[in-house]
């Protein structure tokens, strides 16, 4: 057999510009992931079994608790379209449609976080593995496979009929095995169940994805961004502030960004009380007033891959920098006014905000700036940011994003030493400095930029 | 004027362009044509300052490119779809340049003439621009270009991706700049849109300027042979 799909696959993988990035990412989450199930799997069954209180069943043990996550991972997979894969190339060149059905089939299991997730239930399989809710668990892996295959059909169906009517009758069929109080012969069952799923869902994906291939029914991704791409840009005074704006707004990566960063900002500080390790609390302040820093500004430059021709051929980059500088200061504006509330409510330091604020706009920002001329990996706009790593995990850049998250903390840590609990003083201090040196430090950023310039374009075009 | 003494350019130790000495003044039309690979669109970019020269320099109006900013003033460029913002509206991307180039706000002004120049509204469909075909984009940088009153424009094979009735109008478009007093330089590799669009024509052969001459009907033949051999 001629494996042609997944060899294309492999090399498209191999030589993507994120490859070193993605497969960081993979051992970082598989480790995270994996170690965090096993080690709080305790935790899990104490809340399992609050679970199971909750619904009256007295012995239900914790894998009811993964049971739910499975099928609230399966409702995701069946309500919520995904990029469609590349496949129409392939469909034009060859009519081989098994044959690509296949292996379309096999490399579409061989993502990150298929992979991470996988691990991640196999790590509470191990931990219960003494016991028959490892079996259990085990049945979920197994389950859990059979929804990506599930999820694969609800891709490649038009409607989403079929896989919907499929899922449910599964769902409805094997859950009673699955709670040990409807059913006392389940333990047996339960591997028997997941395993039929798992080959009904194989077999019924293999089918609609060969069907859709024979019927062309492959279609490009959709290209409606949403509701978002209605708003009109808004009509700042500067022009540059309009592009800023519509880069946000327009795009699935920076929106996806933006989303993920205001969920932070409004759930992070209510984690903050009065008895917070210092450590933790200035953490939180920092991710709170800079989330568009952390989400957005280290990645900048990036952002514009696709048009950094353009921009310097026509924005100065004393004019580019110190927009971009006051177009962060105002997104770090927005932060303070949402942890305002949680910090009035809770009677939270105000001393320790504005000053973990001011040394956001004062150095953070500057720092991060002066940073992103290093960031020469385009960034596709267009594509999904969830586990997207493309132009955001090259080494040095991870690492180097990673120091200026620190250095807040590492700041505070030293002035505690001879400023006592004042040290939270120093991080104003250094960032009202910042802001006052704010022509010369832009000037600097900009000199920095011009002179990377040539790098960046051509990093970007290829 | 643009400037140009003693430009080098290498990649990985091949020469890629080679330039002693080159004038540009406002109010010429320049073609310059060469097989792929020969260095027109390195040429470009150095000009523009999207290369960095390992030797000599470029400058626009007593300005060099690499010193400062000024030269955006006066020269405007389309080079390939890296010079869009695909995510505006043609009108808004229009309106951008208008605004950065500090021009009078004409954008209705040019959607019309962006009308003239493909015979349809711009903004029809309300699109993003990365939505629209290749020889509407094209159309649309080139229309950008006119943006901010400027003396030069630099367009890098624009004819390439337009029907044949648009390849008229734009050559049209660059007499009329010329009339106007400004100066295009505009690559191509179809003769006869320089012919009947330049003044004087430039071979780049392996980085170096082959011929620089008059476009008339002997230096022409001259160039059609080159081609043909």
């Amino acid at each position: 057999m001629d494996l042609f799909y997944i060899r294309h696959h492999y090399q498209s993988i191999v030589r993507s510009t994120s490859f070193d990035g993605e497969v960081f990412a993979f051992f970082i989450l598989s480790i995270l992931f994996g170690s965090s199930m096993y080690y709080t799997y305790e935790m899990l069954d104490v809340y399992a079994a609050d679970v199971s209180s909750f619904f009256s069943y007295s012995n239900t043990n914790f894998y009811l608790l993964l049971l739910i996550y499975v099928f609230t991972d399966l409702m995701i997979r069946l309500v919520f379209r995904r990029p469609l894969p590349k496949l129409k190339y392939y469909v034009l060149w060859t009519d081989k449609s098994k044959e690509i059905a296949f292996q379309y089939l096999i490399t579409s299991f061989f993502g990150i976080m298929p992979f991470v997730l996988l691990l991640s239930m196999l790590a509470i399989a191990l931990k219960a593995a003494e016991w028959m809710d490892g079996l259990a668990a085990l049945s979920v892996v197994v389950w859990w496979v059979a929804n990506h295959f599930l999820g694969l059909m609800a891709q490649f169906s038009k409607r989403r009929i079929k896989p919907i009517i499929a899922a449910t009758i599964l769902i409805i069929f094997s859950v009673q095995f699955f709670i040990p109080s409807l059913n006392p012969a389940s333990i047996l069952m339960q591997p028997l169940i997941a395993m039929l799923a798992f080959v009904i869902s194989i077999y019924s994906s293999y089918r609609m994805v060969k069907s859709a291939i024979e019927k062309r029914e492959i279609n490009d991704e959709k290209k409606s961004l949403g509701l978002l791409d209605s708003l009109p840009v808004l009509s700042f005074k500067n022009p540059v502030f309009q592009l800023e704006w519509a880069l946000l707004v327009r795009n699935k990566r920076t929106r996806s960004n933006l989303l993920l960063g205001l969920v932070s900002v409004l759930f992070l500080p209510f984690l903050v009380d009065g008895d917070t390790e210092w450590m933790i609390g200035t953490m939180i302040f920092f991710i709170a007033t800079g989330f568009f820093i952390i989400q957005h500004g280290v990645y900048s430059l990036g952002w514009e891959g696709s048009y950094f021709d353009f921009l310097i051929t026509n924005i100065s980059p004393k004019t580019f920098i110190k927009t971009r500088y006051l177009f962060y200061v105002g997104t770090c504006m927005i932060g303070l006014l949402f942890v305002s509330i949680p910090t009035l409510i809770k009677g939270l330091s105000w001393v320790d905000l504005l000053a973990i604020f001011l040394f956001n706009v004062g150095v953070t920002v500057p720092l991060v700036l002066y940073r992103s001329t290093f960031n020469d990996t385009k960034i596709i706009l267009t594509e999904n940011s969830f586990m997207n790593y493309n132009g955001m995990m090259t080494g040095p850049i991870f690492v180097s994003s990673f120091l200026v998250i620190l250095l807040p903390l590492i700041i505070y840590g030293v002035g505690q030493g001879f400023l006592g609990d004042n040290a939270v003083l120093l991080l104003g201090g250094l960032g009202l400095a910042g802001l006052a040196l704010f022509h010369p430090v832009t000037d600097l950023i900009a000199k920095k930029y011009q002179s990377r310039k040539y790098h960046l374009s051509h990093s970007f075009k290829s | 004027m643009i400037k140009i003494k003693n430009l080098r350019k290498s990649f990985d130790g091949i020469q890629a362009l080679d330039i002693e000495d080159l004038e540009i003044h406002p109010g010429e039309c320049i073609g310059v044509v060469g097989n792929n690979g020969a260095g027109k669109t390195t040429f470009f970019k150095l000009v523009l300052d999207l290369l960095k020269p390992d030797e000599g320099h470029v400058s626009v109006e007593d300005v060099p490119v690499n010193i400062s900013a000024d030269w955006q003033n006066h020269l405007n460029a389309f080079i390939d779809e890296s010079f869009l913002i695909e995510f505006l509206r043609p009108k808004e991307y229009l309106s951008f340049i208008l605004r950065m180039k500090n021009s009078p706000f004409d954008v209705e002004k040019l959607l019309t003439d962006f009308a003239e120049f493909s015979n349809k509204d711009i903004d029809e469909n309300k699109k993003y621009i990365r939505d629209l075909s290749t020889g509407t984009k094209v159309r649309i940088g080139v229309l950008s270009l006119l943006a901010g009153d400027p003396k030069y424009l630099i367009m890098d094979e624009p004819f390439a991706h337009l029907d044949p009735t648009s390849q008229a109008k734009l050559r049209k478009l660059i007499r009329a700049q010329k009339e106007k007093g400004r100066c295009v330089i505009v690559s191509s590799h179809n003769l006869q849109n320089i012919a009947e669009s330049c003044d004087r024509v430039i071979l780049i052969e392996a980085g170096r300027v082959k011929y620089n001459v008059e476009v008339n009907d002997k230096n022409m033949k001259k160039l059609g042979a080159y081609f043909d051999n």
